[in-house]
């Protein structure tokens, strides 16, 4: 077999699945993540449909497969610059911003104590801080510490270096750049959630108990903000109901235009689960339209069977604050065409994903600014959520059919 | 009784309303964002999400019968929050045109005002009704005396016999109309109950034409209302004035009128509030072309022979003090545009002093508002 060597970028669970595909049946991997720790969206996730497990599980196989995998050679805190040849020569260029935290870290945590410096938890969405130098999150692979580095004052204060007894932070570290010559290139880097502050009439960022749908993963996590408790922001005390608001941002040709077609099934989840937590609370699900393609039906039908879960077909267009904390959201319930004004503990915005890809010349994008599949360099291809929204039995297929394309030819 | 709820689809009408400003009503894709971002709307079956709907069916019968499309007041928070930028503000908009247009008698008359390429047409009827007057009084030349006396071009008996022979007609005219809306009304929103008193339906009506209370409530065009408000009482004072004049040519007083006299100052103070109100709409009219509260033909005609009676009005005031012959030109051009406001009154966009006031009083006497 003709050996050749494949550029993944971005190792979420897409970009994890081709470059795992592809390197055993022996090929050579190169696997590049932005972030210091692998697994992308899924590893924040709290609850995982179909089933409803932890999504860790799935994530921690695929680990121990590039673990146990010489052929995949993984390269965190490292982007993309650019990328230039033809299909079966490509050059790319690489570039690692410091490792200053390096292998010998134990995970000890003896620099967190001294770290004078803290920062919002992005893996939390901004629910908690932590300080400049953290560990991503519990279950992070590789399962080290990380710098900060928009933040940490590094030689200016370097308390941490002082602090680690296994000498494992090092700031005379530099950004590294590095070429590599690959046979093809697939781009898997994901999404980012819709900036849900941009949707001005539902008040996320000014009203501090409208959160959005990847926090509320956050709150379900047991690695979350309350080890699992469903604890609104203000006061965190647990929601005696709960409003959500579908199709936030989505779907509308003032935000994003399109279906994110995973929301839908997020927030029936997200109800289901905070009904089992909590169950005296009442769930709201605001919808246009109730989207639940596939096998995903189930859960549809679960949420039907609770009683508690009451599904308002209308859009909330307006949301109020009481003194309390609480909020008014209100709705014209369509199916009655009587308007609905209702007062809820919480409210969670199901805000919709944007495409993460890289500007570069080869890399052509549609409208709304997913990968082109007709336009395609040849050689150079896209998986998972840079072609569209997908959930993960999707974006699975998806990355499993690119490792096939990235070693054809 | 319960509400008679007309199912009939009528084609011909959708197109209607796409050709009147609603030609992205067919985007809706009924998420009702609309009716909660309004506010203006009545909690109980609030509009515009229903009309929208109703609009892309063409129930014209169910449309034309529906009160709320006159709760309106065409703010645009609607279209400025549609997720599908279907604009409900200006679909509403176009409902009511055709709604005035499908009210009209005679009929030809609502296709004269709405169509542009009848314009010439719509504007030579008073030109000659005005000629053929001043030909039967005798005075179709301009009047050669040295001081300018617009009497003297247009007799007072005259002009007040044949005006107001034509605002009779247009008062009968406008009766039919409104009496034929007010039976839809009836029919497709009967009174649950007993209704509200006549008085105390009334007064809440009163009370808003004059303040605008409701119309202040609108967040997306803000300066819309206070504009709406000056063109509104603008005419209210010239109207008033122009009857103190008539009454002062009756009794034989002064005439023309000492600047001083209340009647004057009141017709000086209604041409200010009419021209500032007046020309803020009209900039906001012709300005936002691109997002919300586009602006149909008859907006622009309607606000255009208003603000041509208002300045005509002015400069015909000011040319005659100064002795200047022009008056007479402009006078004419005056009476061509006031004739025009009267005349077509049940037909132009004016006619939404009727139907908005009538549909006001059936909303506060059904307890809808
Ligand atoms: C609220 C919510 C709940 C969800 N719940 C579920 C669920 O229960 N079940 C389910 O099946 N799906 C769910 N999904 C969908 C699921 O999150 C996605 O299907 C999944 O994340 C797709 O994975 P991905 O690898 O394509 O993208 P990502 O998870 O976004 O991974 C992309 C990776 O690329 C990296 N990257 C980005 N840019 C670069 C760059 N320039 N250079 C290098 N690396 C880069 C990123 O850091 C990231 O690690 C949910 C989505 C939302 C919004
Ligand atoms: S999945 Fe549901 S909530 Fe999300 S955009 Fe589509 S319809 Fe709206
Ligand atoms: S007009 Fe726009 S806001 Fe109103 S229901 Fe239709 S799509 Fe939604």
């Amino acid at each position: 077999m003709d050996k050749k060597t494949i550029l993944v970028v971005g190792a979420g669970i897409s970009g994890i699945t081709t470059a795992i595909e592809a390197a055993e049946v022996g090929h050579e991997v190169v696997l590049v993540e932005r972030l210091p720790y692998l697994g992308g969206r899924v590893a924040q996730l709290g609850r995982y449909f179909p089933k409803l497990c932890p999504p860790y599980c799935g994530l921690e196989i695929n680990f121990r497969r590039i673990k146990n995998n010489p052929r995949v050679q993984v390269h965190t805190s490292t982007e993309l610059v650019s990328i230039r040849g033809d299909r079966g020569a490509y050059t790319v260029e690489l570039l690692q911003k410091p490792q200053y935290v390096n292998d010998r870290c134990t995970a000890c945590g003896a620099c967190v104590e001294v770290c004078p410096v803290t920062r919002d938890d992005d893996f939390n969405y901004g629910l908690t801080t932590t300080k400049a130098i953290y560990l991503p999150h519990e279950m992070a692979y590789p399962y080290r510490y990380a710098i900060d580095t928009s933040v940490c004052m590094k030689l200016e204060c370097k308390k941490c270096v002082d602090a680690c007894a296994y000498r494992a932070i090092d700031f005379s570290r530099q950004d590294q750049r590095f070429e590599v010559k690959v046979h093809s290139v697939v781009l898997a880097t994901g999404w980012t959630p819709y900036d849900a502050t941009k949707i001005e009439n539902l008040r996320y960022g000014s009203y501090r108990n409208v959160i959005t749908n990847v926090q509320m993963e956050r709150l379900l996590a047991a690695n979350g903000p309350h080890q699992g408790l469903i604890l609104r922001p203000s006061d965190a005390k647990a929601p005696e109901s709960i409003a959500f608001v579908q199709c936030a941002g989505s779907r509308d040709d003032n935000h994003l235009p399109y279906c994110s077609t995973v929301c839908c099934l997020a927030s029936m989840k997200h109800a289901l689960e905070y009904r089992e937590r909590n169950p005296q609370g009442k769930a709201f699900i605001f919808y246009i339209d109730l989207r639940a393609m596939g096998r995903n039906e189930d859960v549809l039908s679960r949420v039907k069977a609770d009683e508690n879960i009451v599904l308002i077909k209308g859009k909330v267009a307006r949301i109020d604050e009481e003194p309390c904390g609480s909020l008014v959201v209100e709705a014209e319930d369509i199916l009655s065409g009587l308007k609905r004004k209702e007062k809820v503990g919480m409210v969670v915005l199901a805000t919709g994903m944007t495409p993460n890809l890289p500007a570069l010349d080869k890399v052509v994008v549609d409208e709304f600014g997913f990968f082109n599949a007709e336009a395609v360099e040849e050689g150079i291809f896209a998986a998972g959520c840079d072609k569209a929204p997908l959930d993960v039995s999707s974006a699975l297929k998806d990355a499993t059919g690119m490792a096939l394309k990235a070693i054809q030819g | 009784m319960s509400a008679h709820v007309p199912t009939s689809v009528d084609p011909v009408f959708l197109t209607e309303l796409l050709k009147a400003g609603g030609e992205n009503l067919k985007k809706c894709y009924q998420c009702a964002t609309c009716s909660t971002v309004c506010t203006l709307t009545p909690d109980h079956r609030p509009f515009p999400r229903k009309e929208m709907l109703w609009a892309s069916w063409g129930q014209r019968e169910r449309l034309l019968g529906d009160p709320d499309i006159w709760l309106c007041h065409q703010c645009g928070d609607c279209s400025v929050y549609c997720p599908r930028g279907a604009d409900p503000a200006e679909t509403l908009a176009a409902i009511r045109e055709v709604s005035i247009r499908h009210y009209a008698v005679p009929s030809f008359l609502g296709r004269l005002v709405a169509e542009p390429r009848f314009l010439p047409l719509a504007l030579a009827i008073p030109v000659v009704f005005i000629l053929a007057v001043l030909a039967l009084a005798g005075t179709l030349t301009l009047p050669k005396s040295e001081i300018v006396r617009l009497a003297d071009f247009f007799p007072h008996a005259w002009l007040n016999g044949s005006f107001s022979l034509v605002f009779l007609a247009t008062c009968g005219f406008a009766l039919l109309g409104a009496s034929r809306f007010w039976r839809d009304l009836q029919r497709n929103w009967p009174v649950p109950g007993t209704p509200r008193g006549l008085f105390e339906s009334l007064l809440p009506v009163v009370n808003e034409i004059i303040t605008h209370d409701r119309f202040s409530k609108c967040t997306a065009h803000d300066h819309r209302y206070l504009a709406h408000l000056g063109v509104f009482w603008g005419f209210i004072c010239l109207l008033l004035a122009t009857v103190v004049a008539i009454l002062v040519i009756l009794l034989g007083g002064d005439y023309p009128m000492p600047l001083y006299h209340p009647g004057k100052l009141l017709g000086n103070v209604g041409m200010v509030l009419l021209l500032s109100g007046g020309y803020v709409l009209l900039k906001e009219r012709l300005s936002t072309a691109g997002k919300t509260s586009r602006s149909t033909y008859q907006d622009l005609l309607f606000l255009s022979i208003l603000l041509t009676v208002t300045v005509t009005g002015g400069l015909v005031q000011v040319t005659r003090m100064a002795n200047s012959q022009s008056a007479y030109y402009l006078y004419f051009i005056h009476l061509v545009a006031v004739f025009y406001l009267l005349m077509y009154l049940p037909y132009s966009k004016f006619a939404h002093v009727l139907y908005r006031t009538l549909a006001l009083f059936h909303a506060r006497r059904t307890g809808r508002l």
